[in-house]
């Protein structure tokens, strides 16, 4: 595929729907891409014959003029390998649901369905969302495309380096935590986590239920925009979907007026030169657009990531009780009794992290600890969601870095945990108090001569308030270019 | 203020450091106990027989080196989070979820659903229309 239209969907879709190209030979390129790229490790379940099916349906389709054309017709998207395609494999990154075939579809892939789109291929994560680099894949971990030896963050690691890579315009991820904006930063392309309840999450195998958010990737926000329009919107079959309408793409022409947020907090001693230094230019930047600059404040940051991850594994530890060996995935007979059995399927299908979350989880909700823990991160939540109510008072958006640093190298913080759980100390707090937030490049860092890592801005706005936010970040990208720098070619590149 | 992040010239973190403190729960301030309920059971100090309760609650057979291994993990994770068991929050709603305030309800209305042979085609063991599972009964049926 060439390369300009691998890396714009509205441009593709155009494309296919005027003939220009089929749907056809899209799937075909897509999948070589996939294939060249293999070394990145970023997909999993590749099922050349379905997307090759799907795609001749599709011209079939255009070809009988029957329908009018969907706003993604013959866009291939990949999917992180935790949403649901009836009768496609699904892992989730575990050895524990190696072969399982879904029956049924997620929400989300339906609407791409019924908006013309291709399911590529499933992509690599961490296993079960949980992790901050792609490296608690059970199937390896996936590598950056500006540098192999560089994780591409994470959990949706492989949904990152597809758009990165220019393998598809768009990605599906999940961010419970950060999971779509940290890779997002870390690989330079841009990445938007909804408003808690505008996207269906039926479907989405759970991890975090009252932190997960299914949440897109681009090359820009314009197709962030285009896809959020398509999967957004009520959704029956999920109770926590909101009743509103679509997402659709807010009139804005300039930043001119907009208050602008600025979190002392969120520019502390943590965070690493390179990334401040791209992060202030880009603040300038928006200054000079006519936004106006305001102070806020946070106070309750310092616990967020405890807060985080005493919610979010407490959510888990129940959600993971279904794989059990009884009704999906692989089964371990143990001693023979169904006990023994459950316990030596979990002991086989799941790997380190997710056996240290599921024991975290069981530990914050058990008796005589629930409420010195669990209890306490409801509270402190409250406090967190607060904080931000009180800051939108003062300003339209909140701006900050999106990750205190670049991207760190392979096996660096694997192990550490804690070093691994404060990588998402600045995409949590969005989750936890379910607001809309993305993330853009806004530059990269010279790490050596031949390394250059890319920087992600985040902007995060009040609930609801997901049609400004991207609107306000299209501005940006209108009047910059960093959304349009891409990793070097694979042949070009030399070690650091 | 964020923590500062680590760099590969970062000492190992190991038992003994200030990174991995002994973890002691039971002085931990509950809620329950700052409104006069009942304090907290007191663990054992002893970290590895905490996850070996966790694993065995959450059907988890872990090896006696997991059982080490995630157990120091658990001690750095639990202290790294305490400045949470600090704050005040007496006061303070707990909030449950992002979305609404409320419940959910909907019509108790029946819908399709997927048929049996859909839902039992992804389970590792069925036998006519059912899970199979190992017997759970002592004894001879």
């Amino acid at each position: 595929m060439k390369r300009e239209s691998a890396r714009d969907a509205g441009a593709l879709a155009a494309s296919v729907i005027a003939g220009e190209r089929s749907a056809l030979d899209v799937a075909r390129s897509t999948l070589d891409s996939i294939e060249e790229a293999s070394e990145l490790n970023a997909f999993l379940s590749v099922e050349a014959d379905a997307v090759l099916e799907r795609a001749r349906e599709l011209d079939a389709s255009l070809a009988a003029g029957t329908e009018t054309p969907g706003a993604l017709f013959g866009v291939p998207v990949a999917l992180k390998a935790n949403l649901c395609l009836k009768g496609r494999e699904l892992t989730c990154g575990s050895q524990l649901l190696r072969g399982y075939r879904p029956p049924y579809t997620a929400t989300v892939v339906q609407r791409l369905l019924d908006a013309g789109a291709i399911p590529i291929a499933t992509t690599n994560m961490d296993e079960f969302a949980m992790g901050s680099s792609g490296e608690n894949s059970s199937f390896g971990p996936t590598l950056n495309p500006w540098c192999t030896e560089y994780t591409p963050g994470g959990s949706s690691s492989g949904s990152a380096v597809a758009v990165s890579a220019g393998i598809t315009p768009l990605a599906l991820g999940s961010d419970t935590g950060g999971s779509v904006r940290q890779p997002a930063a870390l690989c330079g392309v841009s990445g938007f986590k909804p408003t808690y309840g505008r996207v269906s999450r039926y479907g989405l195998v759970a991890f975090g239920s009252s932190l997960d958010q299914v949440s897109p990737f681009a090359n820009n926000v314009r197709d962030l925009e285009l896809i959020s329009s398509v999967i957004s919107g009520r959704d029956r079959m999920d109770s926590t979907s909101l009743d509103r309408a679509p997402i659709r793409s807010a009139a804005r022409e300039d930043l001119k007026g907009l208050r602008v947020g600025i979190p002392a907090e969120a520019f502390g001693d943590g965070l690493d030169d390179g990334v401040r230094a791209c992060v202030e230019a880009a603040l300038e930047q928006v200054r000079s657009m006519g936004a106006e600059s305001v102070p806020v404040s946070l106070p309750h940051s310092e616990h967020a990531v405890a807060t985080y991850y005493v919610v979010a594994t407490a959510e888990a530890s129940s959600n993971l009780a279904r794989f059990d060996g009884v009704r999906f995935g692989q089964r371990e007979d143990g001693d023979g009794s169904l006990a023994g059995m459950m316990a030596a399927t979990r002991e086989a299908g799941f790997g380190d992290e997710v056996k240290r979350r599921i024991l975290l989880g069981t530990h914050v909700l058990s008796s005589g600890y629930y409420e010195a823990w669990y209890g306490r991160a409801q509270r402190v939540r409250t406090l967190i969601r607060n904080d931000y109510e009180r800051a939108f008072e003062s300003c339209d958006l909140i701006l900050c870095p999106t990750s205190p640093t670049p991207a760190f190298r392979l096996g660096e913080r694997t192990a550490d945990p804690v070093a691994m759980y404060l990588s998402d100390i600045l995409t949590v707090p969005a989750n936890l108090a379910g607001l809309p937030a993305l993330s853009t490049p806004c530059g990269t860092v010279e790490i050596s001569d031949s390394v250059q890592l890319p920087v992600g801005l985040q902007w995060i706005g009040p609930a609801l308030a997901d049609e400004e936010l991207l609107a306000a970040a299209r501005c940006f990208q209108a009047e910059t270019d960093f959304h349009l720098a891409t990793p070097p070619t694979r042949g070009e590149q030399a070690p650091a | 203020m964020l923590p500062r992040p680590p760099s590969p010239g970062d000492p190992e973190p190991r038992a003994g450091t200030e990174r991995s403190l002994a973890y002691n729960p039971a002085p931990l301030p509950s809620l329950e106990s700052e409104a006069g309920g009942p304090q907290p059971e007191p663990m054992s100090n002893e970290n590895t027989p905490a996850v070996r309760k966790c694993a065995e609650l959450a059907r988890l057979e872990i090896t006696p080196e997991e059982e080490q291994r995630l157990g120091g993990d658990f001690e750095r994770i639990l202290e790294a989070f305490r400045g949470l068991t600090e704050l005040d929050v007496r006061s303070v709603e707990p909030m449950f979820g992002a979305a609404t305030r409320e419940n959910v309800v909907r019509e108790d209305e029946t819908r399709a659903s997927l048929e049996t042979d859909e839902l039992l085609a992804p389970a590792p063991r069925k036998d006519d229309g059912f899970f199979t599972v190992p017997k759970t009964v002592d004894g001879d049926a």
